[in-house]
């Protein structure tokens, strides 16, 4: 160990962040006192040997960033992981420009489209539920029993469309993904567009 | 990016840009700072796809906690001191260190396959040796605790000064400075316990240092 009083002056030394004067005195005192002198020379050998032992890292992964979707920007990110893992393609963002409408922006376009009607529909089926709902009140005693038949159909009938509003949801932010994936390197992805909507056989233009 | 006028623009100035919403000043500070960024990460985590996440995480608060980015500070700074809190967390959560000191040999040495097979492609004993320092190295960094190691990496690594780690970590230099001579000095008795390095000197602890 060196000299307590030296350790911090030495390591500043070491690290050349030393200026003119302080470098002058820390080498005066290295020159004098041996102990301090081979604890400078150790930890420099540790430095060395951090140097020279370095791990190779793992080549950068590309970091993409979609920032302007807040409720689903999380799965938009995994989205253009995925996308960017298989492609190994630079970062891009979610950013539409006038540029020539590649593969993706059709399919994006016809999934727009299907959310709209799937999203009429479902405030159709609301609208339907809470107008049972309200009859349901006024009426008590015909239906205490709980729900009919019919009335369960219509629940989960409800409950399958709100889920399929999500699924497209999704689909469409990986679309857009791909897309502007597509924007950016200026190359059509359509096997990449395939997989996605494969995994999807809703999805699958009808 | 080329000859992007952007190019020429500080980062706190992009960073301010990308906070209102200006993709390509984002798009510069990414491209300028994952390297480092995942670089710091990796080393203090030990695992590539956990330090691909934290460095998406970090850049995604970039955007979001654009108010927490005072004015007059370092982009880089605030940039590292959210992924140090990340890392910290993750680390906290999964406290398994050490299993990836096991786990980290194996991944850099595939990583060294992958990405770099020519680095060491000359005398064979010489590979060996240094592969072996490697390994050693890498166990004594991860027996550091916590707080010596983050220093280490900061300084070593990332090449920092001491006054920018002081602003990262929130604390004096002198405290920077003790954290690290304690962290180098406990990695030269790891290596010389592992018969890499010559042993201290005798009488050497009759100074101590606190």
């Amino acid at each position: 160990m060196a000299c307590p009083e030296w350790a911090e002056r030495i390591l500043t030394h070491l690290y050349a962040e030393a200026d003119a004067a302080e470098r002058g005195e820390v080498e005066a005192h290295l020159s004098r006192c041996p102990l301090c002198r081979q604890t400078a020379q150790e930890l420099q050998g540790v430095r060395d040997a951090l140097r020279d032992a370095a791990p190779e890292l793992p080549a950068t992964p590309r970091v993409l960033v979609i920032p302007d979707r807040p409720p689903r920007a999380r799965y938009a990110l995994a989205a253009a992981v995925v996308a960017a893992s298989l492609l190994g393609a630079g970062f891009f963002f979610g950013q539409r420009t006038g540029r020539p409408e590649p593969a993706a922006a059709q399919a994006l376009e016809a999934s727009l489209q299907r959310i709209e009607r799937l999203e009429q529909e479902l405030q159709a089926q609301r609208r339907l539920l809470q107008q049972w709902g309200a009859d349901r009140t006024s009426s008590r005693a015909s239906s205490a029993g709980g729900l009919t038949r019919e009335e369960l159909e219509q629940v989960l009938a409800s409950f399958r469309r709100e889920l399929e509003v999500g699924r497209s949801r999704d689909l469409e932010a990986l679309l857009e993904a791909i897309e502007d994936l597509e924007v950016r390197t200026g190359a059509r992805q359509d096997w990449l567009e395939y997989l996605v909507l494969a995994s999807d056989p809703r999805a699958l233009p009808r | 990016m080329g000859s992007h006028v952007l190019d020429e623009a500080n980062d706190e100035h992009l960073a301010r840009a990308a906070q209102a919403g200006d993709r390509e000043s984002l798009a510069l500070l990414v491209t300028r700072w994952e390297g480092p960024l995942f670089r710091f990460v990796y080393r203090l985590v030990g695992q590539r796809e956990d330090a691909r996440d934290i460095c998406q995480e970090t850049f995604l608060r970039v955007v979001r906690e654009a108010r927490r980015f005072r004015p007059g500070a370092r982009f880089s700074t605030w940039m590292y001191q959210i992924a140090l809190n990340l890392c910290r967390d993750h680390l906290r959560r999964k406290r398994r260190w050490a299993h990836v000191i096991a786990e980290e040999s194996g991944e850099w040495d595939g990583a060294r396959r992958g990405d770099a097979p020519a680095a060491d492609a000359g005398d064979p004993v010489e590979t060996l040796d240094r592969e072996r320092l490697r390994t050693a190295v890498m166990r004594a960094l991860a027996t550091l605790p916590a707080e010596q190691r983050e220093v280490l990496i900061l300084k070593e690594y990332e090449g920092l000064k001491f006054r920018e780690i002081a602003a990262i970590l929130g604390c004096p230099e002198s405290t920077v400075k003790s954290r690290l001579y304690h962290g180098l000095l406990r990695l030269r008795d790891r290596l010389v316990a592992d018969g890499f390095a010559s042993p201290p000197a005798q009488g050497r602890d009759a100074h101590g240092v606190s």
